[in-house]
C-alpha cells in the first residue's frame, strides 16, 4: 500500500486509534465521576475506529477512485487497446477534465490516424524498392556481400550464401571475417582505402584477388570495391565473388594445355635433324624432295612457338592478377616481418619496377622463404632486386652467408604457405604468375629468381561510374550496432541484435534428459530476418522415448546421422555469436544448454530475455502465457508448432509484438528488458503455489 | 687425339642424329640416355663438350649442369643445353647455372655443328 491511498489510510486509521485511545483514557478518569458518562464516552471511543474506516472508504470512492479508473482507460487506450470512450464520472471532482480530455484523445487519434497513413506510404514504397534490389540480387550468379567500415555484413545475396556453403557465421550485422579469409581481404581493402585516400587521379576503385573461406574449404575469385559514403572516408566496401575451387583444381587440363606448347619439339627436333642429314645426300631430286620437309618443318615450329606462347597466357589469363610496384611489395614484406617479429634486413634494390602479380600471394611466398631462410641458415640480411625485360620482370632475392640445397629449396616450394589455409604452395602460386622459380648457388650465398609478367600499365580495374553515391535501390540503413563503445546495456531493444531459438528434448528434466533439436531464427533491430535461420537435429546418444516423439515428432531413425550435442552446439554458439538470446520459457532451454557447454567447449553467456516473462509483465490480468496463449493473443499464427524452428520462430515474432508494448512502459534499454524479467520471475516465485507457472511445454 | 663429346637425351631419334653429326665431324662420341648415366659418364672421365638435354625424367639438364660445375674437374667441359622449352627464362636459368650456350629445339643441325666447334676453338 503506497500513494495517497496509504497516506489517506495511515492518517485515518491513526487518527480513529489515537480517537479511541483517548475516549477510553477520558472515560477511565470519568468512571468515579459520573459511571454513565463515561460508558458512553467509551461506547464513542469503540467506535471511532469503524467510524474512521466508513469515513475512509467514502473517501476513497468519492476522490481516490475516480482517478485510478481514469489512468487505466488512459493507459490502455495510450496502449492503443481500447477505444476514446472514458468513464462517465458526471458526479466526481474530475469531472471537468473530461471534456478537454476527449477532445485531446480526437486529436491524438487523428494524429495516429494520420501518421499512420504516412508510414504504411513510405513502407510501402520502401517495400517497392526492397523488392526491386532483392530481383537483382537473387538473379546475380556472383556471391555479393556488402560491408560496413566497421567489417560488419549489411547485405549478402542468395548466391553468397551458397557459394561460401551456408556457414552458421554468415548474417547481417556480423563480421565478414567469419565467413571469408581475414588476412587476405583486411590485404586488398587497406590497398583500396589508401589509394582513395591518396586521392590520386585514376586511383583503382576496385581490386581482384582471390581468398579462401574461413574454414579453407573453398577458393573465391573476388572483387573488391569501396563503396562510397556521404564522407569523405569510404562506408564500406562490396565484394563479389564467384567460387574457383573446383576450376583451380582442374590444374591437369592446364598443364597439358601448356605441355601442348613444347611436347612435339623434341619429336620435330629429330625429324628435322634427320632430314638434314638425309639431305646431304647427293642424290639430286632426293635433295629438292627433302628441302621441301625441311622448310615444312621450319613452318611446323613457327606455329608450334605460338601455340606454346598462348598456352601460357591461358595459364596466366586464369589467375587474376593486377599491376603492382615491387616496391611496395617490399613494404609489405618489410610490414609483415615486423609483425611476425622477425629482424630481417631487407635492403630495397626494387627500383621503379612495376610487374602483374597479386601482392598478397606473392608477399605470403616471400615471407615464407624469408621465415625459412632465417630459421635453417640464420641469415638475417639480404636483398630484393627487380630487373624489367621484355618478356617478363625478374625479381631476384639474394643474400649472403649459407647456400640452401635443392631438397631445401624443393621443401620450400612444396611446403605451407605462411598464413594461408591449405590450397596454395609456393610452388603452385608462382606457376600461376608464371614465374618458374629457380635458386642460384653463389659464393657462399645464393639468389632466389623469379620471373613475373610484365605490369600491363593499363588497370584492368572498373573506374568509378558515374553515378550518385547512393543508388536508390539499396536500403544500407540497416539498424546496425556500430556504436561499439556504447554499454549494450544502455542500448535500446530496437538496435540489438537477436536470436530466438527453442529446443526439443527426449523429456522435461534438464539433469536427465537430452536435446534433439536445434531452432533458431536472428532479429535484427526490429526485422525478422527469416533467411537466417538455425535448423539442427541432434543425436542425442540415447534412444528417445516415445512419449517425447509423440510431442516433437522426431524418432531415433531421423537423429541416426546427426551430429552428437558437442558438435551441434558450437555450431549454435557460432550462430548465436554476442547476440542476445530469446526464448519462452528460457529457463527450461538455457538448463539443457549449459549442461552441454563443458563438452562444446563453448559458453553460452549471452543476454537472455524470456517472452513468457516478459507476456506475464504486460498482461499480468491474464492467466495463461504458453507461447500459444500469447501468440494468438497478439495475432500470430504458429506454423509449424513443436518443431524447434517453428516455435523459435514464433516466439520471435511475439518478442517482436511485445517490444512496442515494453517500450510504452518505459522498458526500452536491454538493461531495463533484463530487470524487468528478473522481477517478474521473483514475482511469479513467490505465487507460485498459486498455480501461475504456465509454461511452454 | 680428337675431342670428346658427351651427348645426354632420353630422346632415341635424337641421340642417333646427333651422334652422327658429331661423329661426321670428327669427334669421339658417347652417349647417355639420362642424368644419372650422364654423371656416371662424367665421372669416369669428363668430355670435352657436353651436350645435354634439360627435359629429362628424374633429373633434369639444370641439375646435371650444376652437379659438372660443382666438381672441380668438370670445370672446363663446354655445355650446350638444349631445350623444348623456348623460353628466355629458361636460357638465362642455364647460363646461370654455368651453361657456354642454350639451344632451343628445334633447330637447325648445321648452327648446332658450327657452334660445337667454334666453341672448342674459342678454349
Amino acid at each position: 500500500m503506497s500513494g495517497p491511498r496509504g497516506l489517506l489510510w495511515s492518517f485515518l486509521l491513526a487518527l480513529g486509534g489515537i480517537a479511541a485511545l483517548l475516549a477510553w483514557g477520558a472515560a477511565q478518569r470519568l468512571f468515579a465521576v459520573d459511571p454513565a458518562a463515561a460508558r458512553l464516552l467509551g461506547a464513542v471511543g469503540l467506535a471511532a475506529l469503524p467510524l474512521a474506516v466508513l469515513f475512509g472508504r467514502l473517501l476513497e470512492d468519492r476522490f481516490l477512485r475516480p482517478p485510478r479508473t481514469l489512468a487505466r482507460a488512459l493507459e490502455l487506450r495510450l496502449e492503443g487497446r481500447e477505444g476514446d470512450s472514458l468513464p462517465a464520472a458526471a458526479d466526481s471532482l474530475l469531472a471537468p477534465l473530461l471534456p478537454p480530455l476527449h477532445q485531446l484523445l480526437a486529436r491524438l487519434g487523428e494524429l495516429e490516424g494520420r501518421l499512420e497513413g504516412e508510414r504504411a506510404e513510405a513502407t510501402r514504397a520502401l517495400e517497392r524498392e526492397r523488392r526491386r534490389l532483392a530481383a537483382i540480387l537473387r538473379d546475380l550468379a556472383e556471391g555479393l556481400l556488402c560491408c560496413g567500415a566497421d567489417g560488419r555484413i549489411q547485405l549478402y545475396n542468395d548466391a553468397a550464401r551458397e557459394i561460401l556453403g551456408a556457414p552458421p557465421g554468415l548474417g547481417l550485422g556480423r563480421p565478414y571475417h567469419l565467413v571469408l579469409d581475414r588476412l587476405a581481404l583486411d590485404h586488398h581493402w587497406r590497398l583500396l582505402r589508401d589509394a582513395a585516400g591518396a586521392g590520386a587521379e585514376g586511383a583503382p576503385v576496385s581490386r581482384p584477388f582471390l581468398c579462401s573461406t574461413t574454414d579453407g574449404a573453398r577458393i573465391l575469385r573476388c572483387r573488391l570495391s569501396l563503396l562510397q559514403g556521404e564522407a569523405a572516408a569510404p562506408a564500406g566496401f562490396v565484394l563479389v565473388f564467384e567460387d574457383v575451387s573446383r576450376r583451380l583444381a582442374g590444374t591437369d587440363a592446364e598443364r597439358f594445355l601448356e605441355e601442348m606448347g613444347y611436347a612435339w619439339r623434341g619429336p620435330l627436333a629429330s625429324l628435322r635433324a634427320a632430314a638434314e642429314i638425309l639431305a646431304e645426300a647427293p642424290d639430286r631430286e632426293r635433295a629438292g624432295f627433302l628441302h621441301v620437309i625441311e622448310e615444312e618443318t621450319a613452318r611446323l615450329e613457327e606455329i608450334l612457338t605460338g601455340l606454346s606462347e598462348r598456352a601460357r597466357q591461358f595459364v596466366i589469363a586464369q589467375w587474376p592478377l593486377s599491376d603492382l610496384a615491387l616496391a611496395d611489395l617490399l613494404l609489405l614484406l618489410r610490414e609483415r616481418l615486423g609483425e611476425r617479429d622477425l629482424p630481417f634486413d631487407l635492403v630495397d634494390r626494387t627500383g621503379e619496377v612495376w610487374c602483374s602479380g597479386d601482392s598478397f600471394l606473392l608477399g605470403q611466398c616471400l615471407l615464407t622463404f624469408l621465415e625459412a631462410l632465417a630459421r635453417d641458415f640464420r641469415v638475417l640480411r639480404g636483398e630484393l632486386a627487380a630487373t624489367a625485360g621484355e618478356e617478363a620482370v625478374a625479381l631476384e632475392l639474394r643474400w649472403q652467408g649459407a647456400t640452401p640445397d635443392r631438397e631445401w629449396f624443393r621443401a620450400w616450394l612444396d611446403g605451407p604457405l605462411f598464413g594461408h589455409r591449405g590450397q596454395f604452395t609456393p610452388r603452385e602460386i608462382l606457376l600461376r604468375h608464371g614465374a618458374r622459380p629457380w635458386l642460384v648457388p653463389g659464393e657462399g650465398g645464393g639468389r632466389l629468381h623469379l620471373d613475373l609478367p610484365p605490369a600491363t600499365g593499363l588497370h584492368p580495374v572498373a573506374r568509378r561510374p558515374a553515378l550518385p553515391p547512393r543508388p536508390e535501390f539499396y536500403d544500407f540503413d540497416l539498424p546496425l550496432p556500430e556504436e561499439e563503445l556504447t554499454d549494450l546495456l544502455d542500448r535500446p531493444l530496437s538496435r540489438l541484435v537477436f536470436v530466438a531459438f527453442d529446443l526439443e528434448t527426449t523429456g522435461l528434466d534438464p539433469d536427465h534428459d537430452e536435446i534433439v533439436q536445434i531452432g533458431a531464427v536472428r532479429i535484427l533491430g526490429d526485422r525478422l530476418l527469416r533467411g537466417e535461420i538455425f535448423d539442427q537435429l541432434v543425436d542425442p546418444e540415447r534412444p528417445i522415448p516415445a512419449t517425447s516423439t509423440r510431442f516433437h515428432g522426431i524418432t531415433d531413425s531421423m537423429v541416426e546421422d546427426a551430429p552428437p550435442p558437442a558438435i551441434a552446439l558450437a555450431r549454435f554458439k557460432t550462430f548465436v555469436g554476442e547476440a542476445t538470446l530469446v526464448a519462452h520459457n528460457a529457463a527450461f532451454d538455457l538448463a539443457f544448454l549449459r549442461r552441454k557447454e563443458e563438452v562444446a567447449g563453448v559458453r553460452f553467456d549471452n543476454p537472455v530475455l524470456d517472452t513468457l516473462l516478459l507476456s506475464a509483465l504486460l498482461d499480468p490480468e491474464i492467466g495463461d502465457h504458453s507461447l500459444d496463449a500469447a501468440a494468438a493473443r497478439h495475432g500470430i499464427t504458429v506454423r509449424a508448432r513443436h518443431t524447434a524452428l517453428g516455435d523459435a520462430v514464433a516466439t520471435a515474432e511475439l518478442f517482436l509484438a511485445l517490444v512496442p508494448r515494453l517500450r510504452r512502459r518505459g522498458i526500452e534499454s536491454l538493461g531495463e528488458a533484463l530487470a524487468a524479467c528478473r522481477r517478474e520471475a521473483r514475482r511469479r516465485q513467490r505465487i507460485v503455489g498459486a498455480g501461475a507457472g504456465t509454461g511452454d511445454e | 687425339m680428337g675431342k670428346r663429346v658427351l651427348v645426354v637425351d632420353d630422346e632415341p631419334n635424337i641421340v642417333l642424329s646427333l651422334e652422327f653429326l658429331m661423329k661426321k665431324a670428327g669427334f669421339e662420341v658417347e652417349v647417355a640416355r639420362n642424368g644419372q648415366e650422364a654423371l656416371a659418364a662424367i665421372a669416369r672421365r669428363p668430355p670435352d663438350v657436353l651436350l645435354l638435354d634439360v627435359m629429362m625424367p628424374e633429373m633434369d639438364g639444370f641439375e646435371v649442369c650444376e652437379r659438372l660445375r660443382a666438381d672441380p674437374r668438370g670445370r672446363a667441359t663446354k655445355v650446350v643445353m638444349l631445350t623444348a622449352r623456348g623460353r628466355d627464362s629458361e636460357r638465362q636459368r642455364g647460363l646461370a647455372l654455368g651453361a657456354d650456350a642454350y639451344v632451343t629445339k628445334p633447330f637447325s643441325t648445321r648452327d648446332l655443328v658450327a657452334r660445337v666447334k667454334a666453341m672448342l676453338e674459342e678454349g
